[in-house]
């Protein structure tokens, strides 16, 4: 093709590029909006009330839900507290609990495995948390010693922010309720008095006052239940137990020292010093009889349901020195490697549930046990590093024995 | 009126005698024969031995009943002492030991157990950590309080109470509604503290004893994070340092809560060198690696220069 040939065309090319440049410049401006986008020819809808769907990013499972395992590790870093929730029947089950030093709030999803943090609001030094039923609230305590502050926060499921009120008592223990609503103890000069704290109202009321305190509180799962106060433990001096009921102290015929217990409506589980040796036992309030427990058990490191499915499990070592028990274990200096076991409601029985140490490879020092209302789940957490663990108690699924 | 003399006889000769086991009823009557109750004041369900002390000789050849609120303990047939299980709170049991002689004739020896509780709480004026779940326990010179509750935990104030360290009297003698009492840990592993209650009418409702012990304060090394605060499981003997820098926390136990505020001496050594790597916080020190060719010895004392057996000193390994 000759040279003249390609100029020419060019040249055109060059004039029609500078006639549609000059074309939109001047005539190109969009009359209507529906002429600024192109039209893909996309199905469109009438409905008013129609949303566009948010895509949310997936999350990345963090509880493995898919093997066959009963005794799963939920967290890495350490928790403050914990509770299955279940915020209506239409969503699933959960697991919320807060970050110990942060007090961030996450969510796992039982059935899927994910992890979702729900609350930002940072609580430098949250100590020890714990969640109403159905999830809403959350009392918490950070710092320690003439720093320690307690709060109670509402979560929201629209923000990721924590509404917090401030509780100005010194508080010494706390624990939810069934209704939402939280028990604690506080400490006076001469005495120990347990309130009932409504979130919901701002309002709190006196449940009961004894006169000494330094007590450990063993709290009922509702306002009306029997709640247990002792003087605190030590195997070198003698505590009492007292049982309060719908405002009513009675002296129980259990004490003895190192003395320490838990109980519900109708039975105590409390271990004390014995002889030289550290030893267990059942006591019936009804009919008054006492069973002594075939393996020993520290009641802090047990849970007792309540109502229908009154079974008590205890994580339990073979302790070397049990002569020095509970205080050796209170210090923290005392190595465990706890088993699960479940004890018969007259104590005569007890029924070895999960070694973890053979199934996870670890060594746990097993505290803060919580059994769920329906007693399939078991929640606890290892001392050591805090971490929150579960064990399916009771398994929907075929394969897992 | 020879028939009245003649009944008055029959009546006086063949009739029981009762007497009653307490020390101010039958004691000033029969000190020589009398019902001794171990304890003295049972709780609830407690185990109580009754033994029939007869210090006159005149049991001899006689046959020894034992009733259980008037229904015969078999087994305790002609024995010098019975046990018993003491009744429920308050619940009045009476026991008593008839002695029918080989002359004929009967003395009855009756005493009344009442179950009560008095619960004495001790509580030390010194420090624990605020992670460990345990009481604080005496130490020497440490003020210690003392509570007696009687029954279902409430204060009466209508008793009087008498309160006796060792064999000292507090608060001068006995004095109403003062159930609570405080006074500095004696010397010695362990003191014997005890207080009686009594009805206002002079009644003694209950006794109790105990031994309060003394223990030496001690010390705990803890790791400190700045985000999780300090670790619950102490140091054992050897710390590794992972980075260049541990903070490290002493926890004193038992040490008495105004040294542990205000402590003479509190210092951190380092290879037998004073640390100036402390804050505003004495029981903490900032340990940096930098400088240490191998392990180094970390050693923390706090002491009271008046009292100088209130204190502490201990020391770890730390290895790079």
């Amino acid at each position: 093709m000759k040279r003249s040939v390609f100029i020419i065309i060019g040249v055109v090319l060059i004039l029609v590029l500078v006639a549609v440049w000059i074309y939109v410049l001047f005539f190109g401006t969009p009359t209507s909006v529906d002429e600024q986008f192109g039209d893909f020819g996309f199905e469109d809808t009438t409905d008013t009330n129609y949303q566009e769907p948010v895509v949310e990013p997936e999350a990345e499972p963090v509880v493995d839900v898919e093997t066959a395992q009963r005794l799963r590790q939920l967290t890495t870093q350490p928790v403050a507290g914990f509770a299955e929730v279940q915020v209506s029947t239409s969503t699933p089950r959960e697991v919320l609990y807060m970050e110990v030093g942060t007090g961030h709030i996450y969510s796992i999803n039982l059935t899927t495995g994910s992890e979702e943090r729900i609350s930002a609001t940072t609580i430098p030094g949250a100590q020890r948390a714990e969640f109403s039923e159905n999830g809403q609230y959350v009392m918490i305590q950070s710092g320690f010693g003439s720093q320690k502050e307690f709060v109670v926060g509402e979560i929201s499921r629209a923000s990721s922010t924590l509404s917090n009120t401030e509780l100005a008592e010194p508080i010494t223990s706390f624990s939810s309720t069934n209704d939402n609503r939280f028990l604690y103890s506080i400490q006076t000069n001469t005495s120990t008095i347990g309130k009932v704290f409504n979130p919901a109202e701002f309002t709190n009321e006196t449940l009961f006052t004894l006169p000494f305190r330094e007590s450990s509180v063993a709290w009922g799962s509702d306002v009306t239940d029997s709640h247990y106060v002792y003087p605190k433990t030590t195997r070198q001096l003698e505590s009492f137990l007292y049982r309060v009921k719908n405002g009513a102290v009675t002296r129980l015929p259990v004490d003895g020292y190192g003395m320490s217990a838990l109980g519900n409506n109708n039975s105590v589980f409390y271990s004390k010093q014995e002889r030289g040796s550290y030893q267990s036992y059942f006591y019936d309030i009804n009919s008054g009889a006492e069973n002594s427990v075939p393996l020993v058990q520290i009641p802090e490191k047990c849970v007792m349901g309540e109502g229908e499915l009154p079974i008590t499990i205890c994580a339990n070592t073979e302790y070397e020195f049990s002569h020095q028990l509970p205080d050796s274990w209170y210090t923290g200096g005392m190595a465990s490697a706890d088993s699960l076991w479940e004890i018969s409601s007259d104590g005569n029985n007890a029924r070895f549930l999960v070694d973890p140490e053979h199934e996870s490879g670890r060594k746990l020092d097993i505290t803060r046990l919580r059994i769920t209302d329906d007693a399939f789940n078991l929640y606890f957490t290892n001392q050591t590093d805090q971490t929150l663990w579960v064990y399916e108690r009771i398994t929907t699924n075929a394969d897992q024995n | 009126m020879r028939l009245f003399f003649i009944l008055l006889f029959i009546l006086f000769t063949t009739s029981a005698h009762t007497a009653s086991a307490q020390l101010d009823a039958q004691g000033l009557v029969n000190p020589e024969l009398l019902l001794e109750v171990v304890p003295e004041f049972p709780r609830p369900g407690e185990t109580v031995t009754v033994t029939l002390n007869d210090y006159r000789g005149g049991t001899y050849g006689s046959n020894i009943t034992w009733l259980y609120d008037g229904q015969v303990v078999g087994e305790a047939e002609n024995r010098r002492s019975v046990v018993v299980t003491a009744g429920e709170l308050d619940m009045e049991t009476k026991i008593e030991a008839v002695l029918s002689k080989p002359s004929g004739g009967n003395e009855v020896l009756s005493t009344t157990i009442t179950p009560v509780y008095l619960d004495i709480i001790i509580e030390a004026q010194t420090r624990v950590p605020e992670f460990y779940r345990g009481r604080a326990l005496p130490s020497i010179g440490s003020i210690v309080n003392a509570t007696a509750l009687v029954n279902d935990g409430a204060s009466r104030t209508d008793l009087v109470y008498t309160w006796r360290i060792n064999s000292q009297v507090l608060e001068g003698g006995p004095i109403r509604g003062r159930n609570q009492v405080s006074f500095p840990t004696p010397r010695g592993e362990n003191s014997i503290l005890s207080v009686q209650a009594t009805e206002p009418n002079g009644t003694v409702l209950a006794r109790r004893s105990i031994f309060i012990p003394s223990v030496s304060p001690s010390l705990n090394f803890h790791e400190v994070s700045s985000l999780f605060g300090v670790k619950r499981n102490p140091i054992d003997t050897n710390l590794i340092l992972v980075g260049n820098t541990a903070t490290i926390q002493a926890e004193p136990y038992n040490l008495d809560i105004r040294v542990y505020n205000n402590p003479d001496i509190a210092q951190w050594k380092i290879n037998n060198t004073l640390s100036q790597n402390q804050g505003s916080n004495p029981y903490q020190v900032t340990f940096q690696s930098t400088g240490f060719a191998e392990a180094a010895r970390l050693s923390f004392q706090v002491r009271d220069t008046t009292q100088v057996l209130q204190g502490a000193n201990d020391n770890i390994q730390v290895r790079f």
